[in-house]
């Protein structure tokens, strides 16, 4: 009975605390803080651990030269100058080239892909759209180390499907996975198989968020499908543009585990990104200190990629 | 006059069937595309493995067998590394993405509900705090991260395979936009009952967040079934924790592949996941709208 009346009370205060929204006096009631606090707990303490803490540690030790015998000893600045101006990089500036690489070959092909397949599911039946967005999509659930495996299969040299099907037409057969120029290109068809479904499903979303009287307007006016496509569809995309061009600046120029597996350390590293340049140092280095300094950088160019962007596009926008 | 729009209309009217052809075709080769790579390994993957290897192609088996599934299940193949068992790997990664699934749940979901609906000093500042992380790249962190691992003892251990990643700041954001959406009124009457905090909770938001967390916990489950990285790190040493993707991707190395055992994996680890797809594609499809909304 008490219980109750108190808890009245304390819902009738909850609503006068706030209706009286002042921001500068609170009156926190005990239990709700301790509850609030209990619920935070197991959140705080996990990220503290795994996010915050690693993040305080690597800025650390990467000023060490961290020596499982010999302990740490304060470096200063020095791993960072040996990444970027020692002995090692040569092989850090190689990685981060081929992680420009498959930005290049990968982010216009996706995309441009995305959009034209996009627009094809628009046009088509509602009841087949569905069953190709089920099917474009079962590519994206697969992780990279599937993927690899699928497609080194597809590039096997004796008796793979794709030798096949050119000694087949006449042509010559390629060794997908060793050859120098073709190793990089195998692993780019593969992660765009990867990724299409999803791009496309992002590009539909803004496709349909486009409003249907905008066409109709044009159309009075004579647009043809060219003019509607570069005067309304691709600026109402910007943002949705805006959105893919980053996370697929970001994912790959991290592309990783398809090499892994397409190619392994075969075609003399052509296809060796900042990613695999990292753990094959965390494996085999003396010094973690460069490592974490060099997981640094590759962190900062990443978001500098990703702002300059983003700055690129929204300053665009401002303009319009 | 008559004959000239005549003629147009019957152009205009070949044209549109030529050009939903091209649509119809594009369509098919599209989805040929996507499927037929995954498709053709698992054909394939009934195949004797002389046949795999043979230098001669073949689209179908000659002779349908299922002996590589039942090697690679038994462990009967010199390519598989002493110790491992591709049945057990199965169960743990399982394990591994379901306990993590439930965590991540629960975890995100509470600190979720202290931010949308409890009054607590420095409420901002934590919030604040949890926002700072989310924009942590996951590659500054990943390595550090190994080293906390260490430091706490969970190397070649079963939680290091979970913990890391089951606080994701994102999904705490999605919940709190989703619990500030809820009514007040209907927690009101619950405390007016005597509710607690904590049990309105549990009682009002919990049974609330079941599309959310469908649509989250399908990402999270696909994350862990999928892992590499992290667990080739982190539990090299214990043969009995190796995830299905560390198994995989042995099977291809430096050395050389094993076509029958690489193929059969690849089949059986892509099951759950089609099997999921196929179950909630509806979720699915609004998961990928929120991420694009973002």
């Amino acid at each position: 009975m008490t219980q109750e009346m108190l808890a009245v009370q304390e819902a009738a205060e909850d609503a006068e605390t706030r209706s009286a929204a002042s921001p500068k006096k609170h009156n926190y009631k005990k239990n709700e803080v301790i509850t609030a606090y209990c619920c935070l707990l197991p959140s705080f303490v996990l990220m503290m651990l795994f996010i915050t803490l690693p993040l305080i540690l690597s800025l650390y030790f990467s000023l060490f030269d961290v020596n499982y015998y010999l302990g740490n000893t304060f470096a200063g600045l020095e791993n960072y100058g040996r990444v970027l101006f020692g002995t090692a990089s040569k092989e850090f500036y190689r990685s981060i080239l081929i992680g420009l690489e498959y930005v290049a070959m990968i982010v216009p092909v996706q995309l441009i892909l995305s959009f034209l397949v996009a627009s094809l599911v628009m046009k088509i039946n509602k009841k087949y759209a569905a069953v190709i967005k089920v099917a474009i999509y079962l590519p994206c659930l697969l992780s990279g180390i599937v993927v690899g495996a699928i497609f080194s299969f597809l590039y096997n040299y004796e008796g793979g499907l794709l030798n096949t099907i050119l000694e087949g037409v006449g042509l010559d057969k390629v060794n997908w996975t060793n050859a120098q120029g073709w190793a990089i290109f195998a692993v780019c068809i593969a992660a765009i198989w990867n990724g299409l479904g999803y791009n496309t499903l992002i590009m539909l979303g803004g496709l349909y968020d486009i409003p249907k009287d905008f066409y109709e307007a044009a159309k009075l006016d004579g647009a043809n499908w060219w003019k509607q496509t570069v005067y309304i569809t691709v600026p109402s995309l910007k943002n949705v543009g805006i959105y893919l061009l980053i996370s697929l600046v970001v994912s790959s120029f991290q592309l990783y585990e398809i090499a892994l597996v397409i190619v392994g350390a075969g075609a003399l590293h052509s296809t060796e990104g900042p990613i695999y340049y990292l753990y094959y140092q965390f494996n085999y280095t003396k010094n973690m200190g460069e490592v974490y300094a060099a997981s640094l950088i590759v962190a900062i160019v990443l978001t500098a990629l990703s702002s300059v962007i983003f700055r690129l596009t929204s300053s665009e926008k401002s303009m319009d | 006059m008559d004959v000239i729009t005549d003629k147009k209309i019957a152009r205009d009217r070949i044209l549109q069937k030529i050009g939903t052809a091209v649509l119809w075709l594009m369509g098919a080769i599209l989805l040929v595309g996507s499927i037929f790579p995954f498709l053709w390994v698992i054909i394939s993957s009934f195949k004797p493995v002389s046949e795999i290897q043979s230098i001669h192609f073949r689209f179908f088996p000659e002779v349908w067998t299922a002996e590589n599934y039942a090697n690679l299940f038994a462990g009967n193949s010199v390519y598989i590394p002493r110790g491992v068992s591709f049945v057990r790997s199965l169960g743990v990664t399982f394990a591994v993405a379901v306990v993590a699934l439930v965590m991540s749940l629960i975890v995100n979901s509470l600190a979720a509900y202290a931010f949308a609906r409890l009054n607590f000093p420095g409420k901002k500042v934590l919030w604040a705090m949890y926002a700072v992380n989310m924009f942590v790249p996951n590659i500054a962190v990943q390595i550090p991260c190994y080293y906390v691992a260490t430091q706490l003892g969970l190397i070649d251990n079963f939680l290091v395979l979970v913990l890391p990643g089951v606080v994701y700041v994102w999904s705490i954001f999605y919940y709190r936009q989703y619990y500030l959406g809820i009514p007040r009124s209907l927690e009101e009457a619950a405390l007016i009952d005597g509710c607690s905090r904590f049990g309105i909770y549990v009682r009002l938001f919990l049974p609330l967040s079941v599309t959310p967390f469908i649509i989250m916990g399908l990402s999270v489950f696909q994350g862990f079934w999928n892992a590499y990285i992290w667990p080739s790190m982190t539990v090299y040493g214990n043969v009995n924790l190796y995830q299905v993707n560390q198994i995989i991707a042995y099977f291809r190395n430096t050395q050389g592949t094993a076509w029958d055992m690489l193929l059969a994996a690849t089949v059986i680890t892509c099951i759950p996941l089609i099997v999921i797809l196929l179950i909630m594609q509806k979720y699915i499809m609004q998961g990928i709208k929120i991420t694009g909304i973002k």
